[in-house]
């Protein structure tokens, strides 16, 4: 006899603000949560699990310092930002630092992506797939979106040549500058680029250069599963990138997304086995009374929502995600 | 080899200000396995209204098992012109 799924498991760390809304939506209704962050492997996690015989589906209990659940049990998995192995194993010698972290993911993590339920919202292994850029632009062009012509080079000429041909032109950094050593952080904004600074630094790593479009207003459309939350983003001086500034002063207001986007977002998503993402868009105006043009600039698959005035509907919006069909 | 800057990094912005910390510890609630933040004097802090605080830059990065490939950038998808 199959067990009938009873769980919500959360993947995430306990700082995760974003999981508690959601969470809290869960309790409401009633369905046994856990929160688990891989990173506590050790004896604030505990598990195992079994394959073979007549069992076809991983099987085992997984245990946390506040549940003790049967993995098969699980409806959902609730998949948010866990803590990294290599943040849990910091403080172990290299090469041991490398085995458990390697170990861990693999063991732990593989059997946290292949439990008996398909439904992951979302599945790590689709997040991966859809985090590069180079992913999300080609498939957004190829479902019939705009998207800003785009180079990715490492070649200085091939970066002049671009600007003369599309100038102005930004820079976007792929995934930001990292934390340095000492907890400092900064911020690669995407910025224009003036042509006089390209130089042959740029043959150090890849880099990635739009035309500017010429945008009077953001929008970011949240799809959760069917649904679509949407809001129009501008900000007092009309930043490139909205997140530079203050964003108590950034403006969000209601935006009707033309059917035709709403298509290509499903589609999108269904590409890469998605359920959820934080799509980004440029609006032009083309006129007065005339609907503006929209372009595609990215989708974070994991992206964060709840600064949004709509996320409290959006977690409720995930809550019936999780359970749809398996919770009353 | 070439050893400069690569030309991304250079266009950072100085290291951005530390905000006080928000919070001292976060402890998961055995029973809602909601999390309650504490300050250093250990009272409970109140996260309602510091969600857009641990939207950028500061929070880890997605994707990925735990695996820790993902820094802790600014992580809320980019926006530009």
């Amino acid at each position: 006899m199959q067990p009938s799924p009873q769980t919500v498991l959360v993947i995430t760390s306990v700082e995760d603000v974003h999981a508690d809304l959601v969470i809290e939506k869960l309790n409401e209704r009633r369905v046994q949560v856990v929160r688990a962050d891989p990173g506590d492997i050790g004896t604030g996690l505990m598990f195992d699990v079994c394959l073979g015989d007549d069992q076809v589906e991983w099987a085992g209990r997984l245990r946390t310092p506040s549940r003790d659940i049967a993995l098969e049990e699980v409806g959902a998995v609730y998949y948010r930002r866990p803590t990294p192995h290599s943040a849990r194993f910091a403080h172990l010698p290299a090469v041991e630092r490398e085995f458990a972290v390697t170990e861990a993911q693999h063991g732990l993590g593989g059997v946290l992506r292949n439990l008996r339920t398909t439904r992951y919202v979302n599945h790590p292994a689709a997040i991966n797939a859809a985090d590069y850029k180079p992913a999300q632009l080609r498939v957004a062009a190829r479902l019939g979106m705009a998207i800003p012509p785009t180079l990715i080079t490492n070649d200085v000429a091939a970066a002049r040549k671009f600007a003369a041909g599309y100038g102005p032109i930004i820079y976007k950094s792929f995934r930001g500058a990292p934390r340095s050593p000492d907890g400092q952080v900064a911020a690669i904004w995407t910025q224009r680029v003036a042509e006089e600074t390209l130089d042959d630094s740029l043959a150090v790593t890849a880099h990635l250069f739009q035309k500017e479009v010429a945008k009077t207003a953001d929008a970011r459309v949240t799809v959760i599963g069917r649904t679509v939350f949407a809001s129009r983003i501008t900000t007092p001086g009309g930043a490139l990138d909205w997140r530079s500034g203050d964003w108590e002063q950034l403006v969000h207001d209601p935006v009707d997304v033309p059917e035709q986007i709403i298509d290509c977002l499903h589609a999108y998503l269904d590409h890469f086995g998605l359920v959820f993402g934080c799509f980004d868009f440029a609006l032009e105006s083309t006129g007065e009374r005339a609907p503006d043009r929209w372009t595609f600039i990215e989708c974070n698959p994991n992206g964060q929502w709840g600064w949004l005035p709509d996320s409290d509907a959006m977690a409720q919006a995930f809550a019936d995600l999780l359970l749809e069909g398996w919770w009353p | 080899m070439t050893t400069a800057t690569a030309w991304g990094l250079a266009q950072a912005t100085e290291p951005l200000p530390k905000d006080g910390p928000l919070y001292a510890t976060a402890v998961l609630d055995p029973a809602t396995q909601l999390a309650r933040f504490y300050d250093a004097a250990g009272a409970i802090v109140d996260m309602g209204d510091k969600k857009k605080a641990v939207t950028v830059t500061k929070s880890k990065g997605g994707g990925g098992d735990g695996s820790g490939k993902s820094n802790p950038v600014a992580d809320d998808s980019n926006s530009d012109g």
